[in-house]
């Protein structure tokens, strides 16, 4: 019972070390400006990215229909599609294949990394991650 | 940064699960396994509405998901015990434990190390909230789907498996919705949105009720080393959420599910099956968290019937699992339920290798020598039923990554969590203390003393 209960508050306590010396090795603490602000492989970019989409579901009417895409990066459409369904929670996000001819094009678009080579949008706002279009009426 | 309705709405949960209280011995718990008890039973018991509701194509709110734990809550309130002589508010004075001899009321301290454990306990849990409020162990799966799909049942108030579905924004629509759904929980009456920072806060939230829940359970049933395990379990599972950024993600709840039955099922003082219901309540939930939840049940039911010959302890779990694979049938969201790839023998030495690298846990195999050296120090043949399940769940994962690109990297840390859990229930079950037939015990459901339930 003695040897247990030591060998049990020693490994705790040793663990507990360990994982204040990896949190502190992560920027230790400090209250975020957003849930991804330290995370990923590049939490400046995630962080910006999460602001842009912020910003973007503040400032957009409720139920305006949307597209996010990174025109440089399209292979990623569907990655960036499920974060936008989360992060524009009043918005209607729509598939990026709405901006094609003969479809209804979104109210807006949400550019990552690019910008938007489409006549019908007008910029509204920019960060360095990325910015926002608007469609012209 | 959180707020207000995900708390209270989360802090709603063991309120409506507080009818557990008329489950066996579930009143003469502490309050420290009283509180997680109340809670699992509350969740299980929302999301179980929710996946109902869903299944019938009725949209659910507040006014249908409410009133059924509300009165259950409202009634077992009312109702005297029946179970061992305890009282309404769980006291039974004068009542000595028949394992132990002690007044349980009175607790079991370590003659070692008292209360110690609550030091790297508490330690280890503020270090992993500081971590998830630095924003540093956010899962990606949280932002791309975990988080999303709770979004999104909240909004449409149901199980909206046509979005999950759309292959413009694939969901894995396959897995079991619990996660979800309890984020769906705390969006009622909201705005539509999402409480994103209380979605990575419930991952301390999870440990925190896990490790009371463990202490409270040990102290009940006489475990003296129950609070060093409690600290042991608490440290590494912080370490590991720490290092494998789980926040927001179905493991911690997962863990917390799984803890509770293994405490119900480990944690007895009069009869084995004495927190049999609770036990049914998390296994059930643990189906509907993550995939791989339904093998952790399928192993726990099956060395525990063949043990116990207790059969009806697996009919929830059973039929939970059953209707949301009846319900993925028919909806077609069993992806993940079918091997993608054929087994290949050629492939089974080099991933074993692998996966005994990844035991390891990147700390030198400690946490399975830290338990190894408190099962050994009890009786350690009490351990065995839980060291067979911990293997079997290996086993199974070894199944899984035997692939040409297994790619234990990405998943081992986060899997192997699973068995880990079961050998520490190995340690915290050789230190329970002799079941004794005891003629002042005044539970008429006592069964006879055997001596392959001392042993």
């Amino acid at each position: 019972m003695r040897i247990a209960s030591i060998a049990g508050w020693i490994f705790a306590a040793a663990f507990t070390v360990i994982a204040a010396r990896e949190h502190l090795a992560r920027g230790g603490p400090m209250l975020a400006r957003t849930i991804a602000s330290n995370s990923s492989n590049n939490p400046r970019d995630a962080e910006a990215t999460l602001q842009l989409y912020a910003y973007a579901s503040r400032t957009m009417p409720k139920g305006a229909t949307v597209t996010a895409f990174k025109p440089r990066s399209r292979g990623e459409d569907m990655m960036t599609a499920r974060i936008a369904h989360g992060q524009l929670p009043y918005q209607r996000v729509v598939p990026q294949r709405d901006l094609e001819p003969g479809r209804t094009p979104p109210d807006y678009v949400l550019t990552f990394g690019g910008p938007l080579d489409d006549p019908r949008y007008a910029h509204a706002y920019e960060t360095r991650i990325g910015a926002l279009w608007k469609r012209m009426q | 940064v959180i707020g207000a309705r995900f708390v209270l709405l989360t802090l709603a949960l063991p309120l409506l699960g507080s009818y557990a209280r008329r489950f066996g011995n579930v009143r003469a718990l502490p309050l420290a396994a009283r509180i997680p008890v109340y809670f699992a039973t509350g969740l299980f018991t929302i999301v179980a509405e929710m996946f109902v509701l869903s299944a019938f194509g009725v949209r659910w709110s507040a006014a249908l998901l409410v009133p059924l734990p509300l009165v259950l809550a409202i009634a077992a309130g009312y109702r005297l015990p029946v179970a061992s002589g305890v009282s309404p508010e769980g006291k039974a004075p004068g009542h000595r434990s028949p394992v132990t001899g002690n007044a349980f009321l009175t607790g079991h301290r370590s003659p070692v190390t008292g209360n110690a454990f609550l030091i790297p306990t508490a330690a280890a849990l503020l270090i992993l909230l500081s971590a998830v409020l630095a924003g540093a162990l956010t899962s990606g799966d949280y932002v791309i789907f975990w988080g999303t799909k709770g979004q999104r049942f909240g909004q449409t108030h149901m199980l909206d498996y046509a979005f999950t579905l759309d292959p413009n924004h694939y969901m894995h629509p396959d897995y079991p919705p619990l996660v979800p759904f309890f984020y769906a929980w705390t969006m009622l009456g909201g705005d539509g949105a999402f409480d994103w920072w209380g979605g990575i806060l419930s991952a301390p939230m999870f440990l925190g009720l896990g490790a009371a829940a463990m202490w409270g359970f040990g102290r009940y049933a006489g475990i003296r080393v129950a609070g060093p395990m409690a600290a042991l379990f608490a440290s590494s599972y912080a370490l590991f959420y720490i290092r494998n950024a789980v926040a927001g993600n179905a493991e911690p709840a997962l863990h917390f599910f799984e803890l509770i039955a293994l405490c119900a099922l480990t944690c007895w003082r009069d009869r084995p099956n004495e927190h049999n219901a609770i036990a049914a309540i998390a296994l059930a939930a643990v189906t509907l968290t993550k995939v791989e939840g339904g093998v952790f049940v399928a192993i726990v039911l099956t060395l525990t019937c063949l043990s116990r010959a207790r059969w009806k302890l697996g009919f929830l779990p059973v039929i939970t699992l059953s209707s949301w694979l009846l319900f993925g049938y028919v909806h077609g969201l069993t992806d993940t339920y079918v091997p993608r790839d054929d087994l290949s023998i050629k492939y089974l030495v080099p991933t074993a290798r692998e996966l005994v690298k990844e035991l390891a846990l990147r700390l030198h195999y400690t946490p399975w020598i830290a338990a190894a050296i408190v099962l050994l120090t009890g009786r350690a043949r009490r351990g065995i039923p839980y060291i067979l399940a911990s293997l079997g769940f290996t086993a199974f994962l070894l199944s899984v990554y035997t692939r040409a690109e297994p790619h234990l990297d990405w998943s081992a840390g986060r899997t192997l969590m699973t068995p880990l859990l079961l050998f520490y229930f190995a340690a915290v079950n050789a230190h329970r203390a002799a079941h004794r037939p005891d003629v002042t015990s005044s539970s008429p459901a006592a069964g006879p003393y055997t001596p392959a339930s001392a042993r």
